[in-house]
């Protein structure tokens, strides 16, 4: 596959969130505001580009029965990383983000493109995956985030666009605004793609590589 | 229901349609309809005619775009438009209630399929996302006949409920609130007017009685042991009589049996007392309502009749037999385990002793004991204070707890826990010689919308440059000590200026100079 | 007590972890289409949630903070976690084997579920007891399970529903979500007020 398909599928075909539909819990959760959204997006993406680089580099070496605890091991090890990097140089972000950014360490995304792509392929083309589908989330993230901020806040990035005229919907930014919120953005992209997302969550190895894969009952043709 | 009885055709329509059955729930509405002009003026009407005409217009448009069989005939847009209607003050702005026309019956119904495919009740859920969303309009009560003298100045009543709730108000009698005459939504508070409905429906037999009576019957016999004046002011007051009568008998989302609807009834006489006792909210009904549709299914299940001659033993016998042909692996031996296992740990160390390494760089320093974080938060109530260093806290008086205290060059932040509305409130507030310089609030239970708002700049602003103690006023300041407190949310307000005063206390206490 | 009463009852009602928290959602919208699946999907996250706090409680005080190591609480607890899962998966296999058809294969997806984790770091953060980081946990998990049967009745009705065809599938799914957490809203301040 060449290198700029392996990046730009992770962007748009085959995003994380709104495609494959993993790492549903930080979408929800931390997109209250649409910066949240990125910061945790990003954030994400670094720790999906150190894991896959390293669990690429260490294909060889690590044997097959023990790969899930090393592999959950070393992106647990990027993830407290992450946590010391914004904790001295970004602390509001680290405050906004809170349980989430440790919560980091099992978002399906990271295991699933280690699993499936990182331990079978270079180095290079693992840290692409990582960056394209990296980029998918924050986007995914970024547009949760700025829908739920703008009609729940009246603002965005902070800043206030109600011009003291228009008046938020507080329910945006509460747990349930949040489902709401996703649910449509679902339909949107179902909407957009004619169905062809459906059909590209069952053929793309997303979801199988969540070692939930029998259980979840989000990918059933895998189960099959 | 219970009542099929089979016979051999031909057979003849009852005459008995959707459409016959909603025209019999609106003729039955009327009276309350009346009863919220009466109260409440001609704008009552004018919100009732809103919602339901964009009801009836949400439903038509949405059938229409989606290609999808038109269904407006069966006028159950309008019955939802008038509920709708009915669980709103009438102060509300058209806009609002609009939106909630369309969360009514495209979110919650159309979206699902339409009519008999929604799990919970339109008019319900689109009332309680208005209260989470605008708590403040949803919230704003105006007295009955305030509307015959228009020149008056609008004075913010609290409902009955809110009284009872531990607002300051007083309670009118049982038979004003059966009467109606008291504040609230548009089809909550005439009780008679409702029954009178209600009675008309039964006759037509549209509703049966198990769901309002199990309903009101709980919620009576919870409430008798504190009087039975308590016990008639908590039934004719708030949504409960509409909530029962006609919202929580809704076909689509109430149970099949009779058995069901019993359990139903009760469970929402459960639910709502404890709410209206003890939630952050006053009105427990809609929630009740909401939270017993979703046990819906549950109900029919545990309410199904038993099918004539059906045993239970199949289905254990077909279980079983599966479930013996196990996983049968081998355990492997302990060598194979061995070198993955070693591995596995090599990695472990190696990450251990690498995030050992980086955590030594990136670590803030920490001499003072205050990270760089909570040393932006005090600086920005205490513009000008540098090294900041964290003191004694000084003792607390009887309603506030300082819990820590920091001293600066310009000023000291106290940290400062009281009780608020829906639990502790936790605030940081600045002081300096010139008087308070900066409050926030730290944590807060209360709730969104409404006591939340007692953490917005705006009303917090009000505090800065105070030295002496501070009072609350509800609506205007009339002393020079007076805050304003925010609409709606007096406790959350009172407990904030609570703490205020505690720290401005506490300062003076400690000399007070900001050394 | 009275705050043991206060935490657990939290945990399942106001602050309930998936609904209110977010945590669990994966397992929540991929296992509640059926009640059995539900329910054992629910004790057992329950049982994991509450055995991870009694092993990684003791780690985190025991082991970690005497040497200032508090920073690798994430790195243990996930650890401990998937060890644990796979130890209890090897037991139920060769000892047990009705109960490893009825549970074993939620397992795995417990070991990457943000709850389980989310529960031992958050009786960290919270500043638990860990008396109270149990009963915490085992609210958690009853708060769980309980959405998901909840959840699991409401998906009954769904199958009969008529969505638009973009709405079919998750999108009506979270949106039936949004409906029951809201819901719970109406459990704000009943807990304090109840207990306090």
């Amino acid at each position: 596959m060449k290198n700029r398909e392996i990046f730009l599928r992770g962007l748009l075909k085959e995003n994380p969130v709104l495609v494959m539909l993993l790492g549903t819990c930080p979408t929800l959760a931390v997109t209250t505001m649409a910066l949240n959204g990125i910061g945790m997006g990003l954030a994400t993406t670094f720790v999906l580009l150190g894991s896959n680089v390293v669990i690429s580099l260490l294909k060889r070496v690590i044997p097959k029965e023990v790969r899930l605890p090393c592999y959950i091991v070393i992106i647990a090890g990027f993830v407290t990383l992450v946590g010391f990097l914004l904790e001295r140089y970004l602390p509001a972000l680290n405050q906004a983000l809170g349980l989430f950014l440790s919560l980091i360490t099992v978002n399906c995304i990271i295991l699933g493109r280690a699993e499936m792509f990182a331990s079978k392929n270079s180095v290079g083309k693992s840290a692409l995956d990582a960056l394209g589908m990296g980029f998918g989330f924050t986007l995914a993230l970024f547009c949760m985030g700025a829908v739920r901020e703008l009609i729940g806040a009246g603002t965005i990035f902070g800043i206030d666009i109600t011009f003291g005229v228009l008046e938020p919907m507080l329910i945006f930014i509460l747990p349930a605004g949040g489902f709401f919120v996703f649910g449509c953005l679902i339909a949107l992209v179902n909407r957009l793609t004619k169905g062809r997302a459906a059909e590209r969550r069952s053929q793309a190895d997303g979801c199988a590589g969540c070692p939930a894969a029998g259980a979840c009952g989000g990918c059933e043709e895998v189960a099959k | 229901m219970e009542a099929l009885i089979v016979s051999q055709s031909p057979h003849r329509h009852s005459g008995v349609t959707t459409p016959v059955i909603m025209r019999d729930v609106l003729i039955a509405l009327i009276p309350a309809l009346i009863a919220s002009v009466v109260f409440f003026g001609p704008r009552a009407l004018l919100v009732t005619a809103v919602t339901t005409a964009s009801a009836i217009f949400f439903e038509y448009a949405y059938r229409r775009l989606m290609h999808r069989q038109q269904t407006v005939g069966d006028l159950s847009a309008a019955v939802t438009g008038v509920l709708l209607a009915f669980n709103l003050p009438v102060s509300i702005p058209l806009w609002i209630a609009v939106i909630g026309s369309f969360v009514a019956i495209v979110v919650v119904k159309q979206l699902f399929g339409g009519i008999g495919k929604n799990f919970a009740n339109p008019a319900i859920t689109a009332r309680i996302v208005l209260m989470v969303s605008f708590a403040v309009h949803m919230t704003n009560w105006t007295e009955p006949f305030a509307y015959l003298h228009p020149q008056a100045e609008a004075v913010a009543s609290a409902t009955p409920l809110a009284v009872l709730a531990g607002s300051e108000g007083t309670l009118p009698s049982p038979l004003m609130l059966f009467l109606g005459n008291c504040g609230g939504c548009l089809g909550e508070t005439s009780a008679l007017a409702l029954l009178l409905g209600g009675a008309y429906l039964l006759y037509k037999r549209v509703i049966r009685p198990h769901i309002p009576l199990a309903y009101l019957g709980t919620v009576a016999l919870l409430t008798l042991p504190f009087g039975v004046e308590r016990m008639a002011t908590y039934l004719f007051s708030g949504g409960l009589a509409i909530g029962a009568i006609f919202m929580a008998t809704d076909y689509t989302t109430s149970p099949i049996t009779g058995k069901g609807k019993i359990i139903f009834g009760i469970g929402c006489g459960l639910l709502t007392v404890l709410i209206r006792q003890f939630g952050s909210y006053p009105e427990g009904v809609s929630f009740s309502i909401l939270l017993m549709n979703l046990l819906v299914p549950y109900i029919d299940i545990w309410t199904a009749p038993r099918p004539f001659g059906l045993t239970r033993d199949k289905k254990k016998k077909e279980k079983t037999k599966t479930a013996v042909e196990g996983d049968q692996t081998p355990i492997r031996p302990l060598r194979d385990v061995l070198r993955p296992t070693a591995v596995l740990c090599v990695v472990v160390v190696l990450i251990a002793g690498a995030l050992l390494a980086t955590y030594r760089v990136t670590r803030v320093e920490e001499e003072t004991g205050l990270t760089e974080a909570l040393i932006s938060e005090l600086t920005e109530l205490v513009p000008q204070g540098a090294d900041w260093e964290e003191l004694q806290p000084p003792a607390s008086p009887e309603n506030a707890t300082i819990t820590r205290c920091f001293g600066s060059s310009a000023g000291h932040v106290y940290e400062v826990v009281t009780k608020s509305y829906g639990g502790d409130l936790t605030l940081l507030v600045g002081i300096t010689p010139e008087g308070v310089s900066g409050v926030s609030v730290t944590e807060t239970s209360d709730t969104p919308g409404l006591g939340s708002k007692a953490a917005d700049e705006g009303f917090l602003s009000q505090f800065a440059g105070r030295k002496g103690e501070i009072t609350v006023a509800k609506n205007k300041a009339t002393r020079d000590s007076d805050i304003v407190a925010v609409a709606g949310a007096t406790i959350s307000s009172r407990a904030v200026t609570t703490a205020v005063n505690a720290a401005l206390a506490a300062d003076s206490e400690l000399g007070g100079d900001g050394e | 007590m009275r705050e043991m009463m206060i935490i657990l009852v939290s945990a399942v009602l106001v602050d309930n972890f998936v609904l209110t928290k977010f945590m669990g959602i994966c397992p929540f919208l991929g296992v509640s289409k059926k009640v059995d699946s539900a329910a054992g999907m629910g004790v057992a996250v329950t049982f994991v949630m509450v055995m991870a706090t009694l092993c990684t409680y003791p780690v985190y005080t025991l082991l970690l903070v005497p040497f200032g190591l508090q920073y690798l609480n994430t790195v243990s607890f996930i650890l401990i976690i998937a060890l644990f899962v796979q130890l209890v998966e090897i037991i139920l296999r060769r000892f047990v084997p009705p109960l490893y058809q009825a549970l074993g294969i939620y397992l795995p997806l417990i070991t990457t579920n943000c709850a389980v984790l989310g529960v031992t770091l958050l009786n960290i953060t919270e500043e638990y007891t860990f008396a109270q980081s149990v009963v915490n946990a085992l609210g958690a998990g009853i708060g769980f399970t309980i959405a998901l049967l909840l959840f699991a009745g409401v998906r009954r009705r769904l199958e009969a529903a008529n969505p638009p065809k973009p709405f079919s599938g998750m999108p009506i799914t979270l949106i039936s979500a949004a409906i029951v957490s809201l819901s719970f809203l109406g459990f704000s301040g009943v807990v304090e007020n109840l207990f306090g």
